[in-house]
């Protein structure tokens, strides 16, 4: 008979030292909950997972079979529990003397949790904020954020690990800040001013989208960083982009030759990177858009034939990189905003019912054919289906902020209209 | 044992540490440096050197532009050797180590205040000699930043910080709420440009009106001629006031947030990215990360290669000053030869506004080998080696 795995996570070494005083007895014997029903004799084996990623497993038997009234109850008896008692005593001594070790490993521990856990996240919940904040809201929880994941928090460590973990998790939750951000100076006519974000002044605000304008370099775009690249966000202060740009020739700068270091020179005790004799590569030949894609995942469903008329080849390239790295629900989303940006409802319905069909555990494309029938709705002449239809929206993903938009506008008088939902999804 | 804050000026080199959680200023040398038969000279032995023998304002052999320098960096030839501004300035940065060590103990970390816009290769190349110069744990933060530690002193507040620096007035406007500072507006302006009014851009580029204000200070060794401080705090009177010793109060304002070496922090620090950075490959700039960017920050980029058998990719790093600056060229190696290889190139900016290339192969998922080949940064084997010569102390 396979042994049953039972499992006891320590994050910290004081756990592990309550678990060996208070739950392991010396006799080996362990009172725990199981979750199967526990027949005596039956072989079992327990994994202890400690704060510095060691497990150790210690094979043994249930012992007492299960009381009526606690069937998830059992007692294992445990062998060469003594054994293991003294190592991990030992253990968790030396963890007590190293100090910092133990409380780094489970520091490390729960901050790669952490940031698993965030990655998973809308926005709001990355920041703990409300879906729309208000400016007080959204800085205040902005900054109890950084105050906790920023890498001076762990510094004290001074583990490079924690650091770069500390700095992924940073990253993640300014993006967010960002995203949010600009969705709050759009709401509130509000500015950013460095980190921050002001409500009084009027500064001109550039825009940073379409930065994938040129040969083959395409913005790749985060999850939580979507609107972003596709909203103005930065403040009024920035420098003049330089897209376009020309490089000067290899000879200017960074791609300098080697230094002049000759008889009257002597080497330099310490080089930066010893390029000495280094010869340059030639200028790069301007990279050719050819690309062999990868077959796109099969999805099962077959498009409908694509409405818009067939894109240029550089759209067909970067259109392709991007669903080379999205997963197939962002690529049908994205598609279906574009028609819906563009009043085109006809071709968005389409694409949102045969995708939602694929995939029909997924929230947003849900929305989308609802939105998709009410811009339908509008054209037709029907406002009342389509306030339906925007309800039906939010019914189906209570995180669709546009259509949350839709209602707003609603709510204040507005007729909702094809123009109003374009302009919602551009 | 200690933690230190360090300031490399364009005139002085200042070192506090912290000492019984107070910021103690433990050095003050002159940012210049000389060599005689190897040895290094500073403070007052360079008065022994002869003018071939010394360099004078070491911060700013940073990043000198040179045609026949290394990575495009000027390299002074010292006392007959061609010597590195990482070098440089570690052997000057050693000799303030030196002093804290030999009042306070072996040291932990050091917090390095710098200007705000201060660009990525002479962060990089003072990061590096801060850890070549014997410091184990460094961290570079924005003058006024560390300044606003120690004047806000744990108070919420708003402050307009006027650095008036040797070359260069810096205008900066920062909050200070529960332990959390951040910068929302910068501008500076060099000195002989008198018409131009940096606190007054600095205050439009955070949208505050100076009745927002909660202090208004002068800091920096201009601020010795009251004259002057006087005349730029004139337009602030309701906040404006003065600060004990503003010369070092920045290098005590990153002695105190070096504590985040041995202790909780006693506050974080938030910058902004300026200038942005450009990726150069091919023949074309393309932006990458935007000025206005909160650091940390990363972004991707997609690399085609225009032929099947093509295993490397070049690239060039560019920063987004006016003309555009180079930062390093790299080569992403390792593609696997034939069709459908796409680089992911990530640009990360990290806490201390010094970036790092990474890439990956998209297709099947593997990291690519990025090789710097032209970079003003040191590599661990050169920082290792250089460590080793300036902790001889000669």
């Amino acid at each position: 008979m396979t042994p049953r795995l039972l499992r006891v996570r320590c994050a910290r070494w004081d756990q592990v030292d309550a678990f060996l005083h208070k739950k392991l007895r010396a006799d080996g014997r362990l009172s725990m909950k199981v979750p199967f029903v526990a027949e005596p004799g039956a072989p079992v084996t327990l994994a202890i997972e400690l704060p510095n990623q060691i497990v150790v497993a210690l094979d043994g038997v249930v012992g007492t079979p299960a009381q009526r009234d606690r069937p998830d109850a059992a007692v294992v008896v445990l062998a060469g529990a003594k054994a293991a008692i003294e190592r991990l005593s030992a253990m968790v001594a030396d963890a007590r003397i190293g100090g910092g070790d133990g409380d780094l490993s489970a520091t490390l521990a729960a901050r790669e949790a952490e940031l698993r856990r965030l990655r998973q996240q809308a926005a709001h919940e990355v920041l703990g904020c409300s879906r729309g904040p208000s400016l007080e809201e959204l800085r205040a929880a902005w900054r109890q954020r950084v105050r906790r994941e920023h890498p001076d928090a762990v510094a004290r460590f001074r583990s490079a690990a924690l650091r770069l973990t500390a700095e992924e998790t940073m990253i993640h939750v300014t993006r967010a800040y960002e995203r949010l951000r600009t969705t709050v100076c759009a709401d509130h006519r509000a500015v950013i001013a460095g980190t921050s974000v002001r409500t009084i002044g009027a500064l001109a605000i550039e825009s940073h989208a379409d930065a994938g304008d040129g040969f083959d370099v395409v913005p790749l775009t985060p999850p939580v960083d979507d609107s972003v690249e596709a909203l103005p966000t930065r403040g009024a202060t920035l420098p003049p982009p330089v897209r376009g740009a020309t490089l000067p020739p290899p000879t200017r700068g960074a791609t300098t030759p080697p230094p002049a270091r000759g008889a009257t020179t002597p080497p330099p005790r310490a080089a930066a990177i010893d390029v000495t004799g280094l010869a340059l590569p030639a200028p790069p030949t301007p990279l050719a858009l050819e690309l062999d894609l990868p077959p796109p995942p099969r999805t099962g469903a077959t498009l409908p034939p694509p409405v818009r008329p067939a894109p240029a080849p550089t759209a067909t390239i970067e259109q392709s990189l991007r669903q080379a790295r999205s997963g197939p629900g962002d690529r049908f989303v994205r598609a279906i905003r574009e028609r819906l940006a563009d009043g085109d409802h006809a071709g968005a319905s389409q694409i949102a019912t045969a995708a939602s069909q694929v995939y029909p555990k997924d929230r947003r494309l849900a929305a989308l054919v609802e939105i998709a029938r009410a811009q339908a709705a509008c054209a037709a002449g029907d406002p009342d289906l389509a306030v339906r239809a925007v309800h039906a929206a939010l019914a189906a993903d209570a995180d669709a902020d546009e259509a949350h938009r839709l209602l707003a506008s609603l709510e204040l008088g507005v007729p909702v209209t094809v123009a109003l939902i374009s302009e919602a999804y551009r | 044992m200690t933690v230190l804050g360090i300031e490399l000026g364009t005139a002085w080199l200042r070192v506090a540490a912290l000492v019984d959680g107070q910021p103690r200023v433990v050095a003050q040398l002159p940012a210049a440096l000389g060599f005689v038969d190897g040895a290094r000279r500073t403070d007052a032995a360079l008065r022994g050197c002869r003018p071939d023998q010394r360099v004078d304002a070491v911060a700013d052999w940073l990043a000198r532009p040179a045609a026949d320098g290394v990575a495009g960096v000027a390299w002074p030839i010292v006392d007959g050797v061609a010597r590195s501004p990482v070098e440089l300035a570690a052997h000057l940065v050693r000799a303030g180590v030196v002093a804290a060590i030999a009042a306070h103990g072996p040291v932990v970390g050091a917090v390095v205040a710098v200007p705000l816009d201060l660009g990525a290769l002479e962060r990089r190349a003072l990061r590096d000699a801060v850890l070549a110069a014997g410091v184990p744990m460094v961290r570079l933060v924005a003058s006024a930043s560390a300044a606003a530690v120690v004047i806000a002193d744990q108070r919420p507040a708003r402050l307009l910080i006027i650095d008036r620096g040797a070359r260069a007035t810096r205008a900066t406007v920062v909050e200070s709420i529960d332990g959390m500072i951040d910068v929302v507006g910068h501008a500076a302006t060099p000195n002989d440009a008198h018409d131009d009014d940096p606190a007054a851009r600095a205050l439009a580029a955070a949208a505050i009106d100076p009745a927002g204000l909660s202090d208004v200070v002068v800091i920096g060794g201009g601020a010795a001629d009251r004259a002057l401080a006087a005349r730029l705090l004139a337009p602030y009177g309701h906040a404006a006031h003065p600060v004990d010793d503003p010369a070092t109060v920045a290098v005590r304002g990153a002695a105190w947030l070096a504590r985040m070496f041995v202790d909780e922090p006693a506050a974080v620090t938030v910058d902004v990215i300026t200038p942005g950075f450009s990726l150069g490959a091919g023949s074309a700039l393309t932006p990458m990360i935007p000025a206005g960017a909160i650091a940390p920050t990363r972004e991707v980029r997609l690399i085609a290669r225009d032929r099947a058998d093509r295993v490397t990719i070049d690239l060039e790093l560019w920063e987004d000053t006016a003309p555009p600056r180079p930062y390093g060229r790299y080569r992403i190696a390792g593609l696997p030869p034939g069709g459908g290889a796409i680089a992911a190139c990530e640009v990360t900016i990290d806490v201390d506004r010094i970036p790092r290339i990474d890439a990956s192969d998209l297709v099947n998922g593997g990291a690519l080998a990025v090789e710097p080949v032209v970079e003003v940064g040191l590599g661990p084997d050169a920082l290792a080696e250089l460590r080793a010569v300036v902790c001889e102390d000669r």
